[in-house]
């Protein structure tokens, strides 16, 4: 590149990678495509959850190291990258613990939700907004009084809805599930106790 | 064959060098915000998934499995042709590999447009059913309660996925234009090069929202 030289750059310090590098990966991300959906349709329990991470994993590590050259790149590049995946597993750590061990130290009360009670207000906000029974597809109808709900009414925002300026989008929310609730799953009930707290009072 | 436009970089870099490098670097911080961006979705894909297992795969199974896998391949394929545009610009010395670098960019934007015309037909099914976020949710098929909040993630997913898609044909696009003017050659590529790590994130975005929406 004669002209060129004035930089002193010959950029040929970028390895240019082997077309069949490409070729390989490409190949492999299809063949680990196959696989990761062959996988999820045998019932492997929680297995299926851990080898479609652990395929997908495998095909991200392809993609990053050779796609984006980061087994040639200078290594500050990788380092970047990894320290952006360091703080995505302290999101998870740090917001997964406290959701999935509410209730372990002390009882949860009124005061302190359960996650599947902000969900259960969430619900009960829509249903009031819509003045119905839509928002229960599903439910076993007799944990709904449908007569309860509150009239049509003017819509009053669930909380999401930018239409309607009514000031009580927010309101519902802690009125709705908790108290009721928090007596039944005291135990950490998190994870199964699904149709438990039904709670509409 | 055309021959290209020399790159003259800037006059607060030392070296051609170090431009393309600090520039790297920068896109490389920002995949990263991009990786946060997206990591939000991922920890509420898990809570949810968590407090609702049942639901959660009664939920997932109203998506078409086979559709997505097809986006997967579209979707790997393009970052497949996007590395090979990459590496032409990279080994392009006087304009030689013009035609294939723009080619090769081509394919890229083409295939990023099948990837959101299947998705397209995804999200009409979707509205057409019910299977929506919030209180839109209307679909009947579904017995297990909550399921608004599957597709709430669903949607929230795919759609900032989608966005990105749109923007990276966009990106993708401006740079085939200025290949096309011959604007890169061996000793500067580097719009070629930050698109086509873009657009991988993108993918590598997918590799992982394919198996958690689809297929659990």
């Amino acid at each position: 590149m004669s002209q060129h030289d004035h930089d002193g750059s010959h950029a040929h310090s970028h390895f240019v990678p082997p077309a069949k590098a490409y070729w390989g990966v490409f190949g492999g991300l299809l063949f680990l495509t196959v696989v990761t959906v062959a996988v999820s349709r045998v019932d492997l329990g929680p297995f299926n959850m851990l080898v479609a991470m652990g395929v997908a994993t495998v095909k991200a590590l392809l993609v990053g190291l050779i796609f984006m050259q980061l087994r040639w790149d200078e290594k500050l590049n990788g380092t970047v990258f990894g320290f952006g995946l360091i703080f995505v597993a302290l999101f998870f750590i740090f917001t997964l613990a406290d959701i999935f061990s509410r209730g372990y130290v002390d009882p949860v009360t009124d005061n302190h939700y359960l996650a599947r009670d902000q969900v259960r207000a969430l619900e009960k906000d829509v249903e009031k907004a819509r003045g119905g029974v839509k928002y229960e597809v599903g439910r076993p109808s007799d944990e709904l009084p449908p007569n309860e709900v509150a009239p049509p009414a003017p819509p009053p925002a669930p909380a999401t809805e930018g239409a309607a300026p009514g000031s009580e989008g927010a309101a519902p929310a802690p009125e709705g599930a908790a108290p009721a609730d928090g007596a039944a799953p005291a135990p950490e009930g998190a994870a199964p106790a699904d149709g438990a707290a039904p709670a509409q009072p | 064959m055309s021959t290209v436009v020399r790159h003259e970089h800037a006059h607060h870099f030392e070296s051609a060098e170090q431009e393309f490098s600090a520039a790297k670097m920068g896109m490389w911080l920002f995949l990263v915000t991009e990786i946060l961006l997206f990591s939000g979705i991922f920890v509420a894909y898990t809570v949810f998934k968590n407090l609702y297992p049942e639901m959660w795969s009664e939920a997932s199974k109203q998506l078409d499995w086979k559709l997505g896998a097809v986006n997967t391949v579209v979707l790997i394929t393009s970052s497949f042709t996007m590395a090979m545009a990459v590496r032409a610009a990279q080994t392009n010395e006087r304009g030689e590999n013009k035609g294939k670098i723009v080619g090769l960019l081509a394919a890229t934007i083409l295939l990023a447009g099948a990837f959101l015309v299947v998705k397209y037909f995804e999200y009409s099914h979707k509205l057409h059913v019910g299977t929506l976020p919030g209180e839109h949710y209307f679909f009947p098929g579904i017995q297990a309660a909550n399921a608004h909040i599957f597709f709430g993630i669903y949607f929230l997913a795919t759609g900032l996925h989608g966005i990105h898609v749109v923007i990276g044909m966009s990106i993708l696009f401006w740079v085939l234009l200025r290949a096309r003017k011959g604007h890169f050659y061996n000793q500067y590529y580097t719009p070629v090069e930050l698109g086509g790590l873009y657009w991988h994130l993108v993918d590598l975005i997918w590799i992982y929202l394919f198996p958690l929406l689809y297929l659990v």
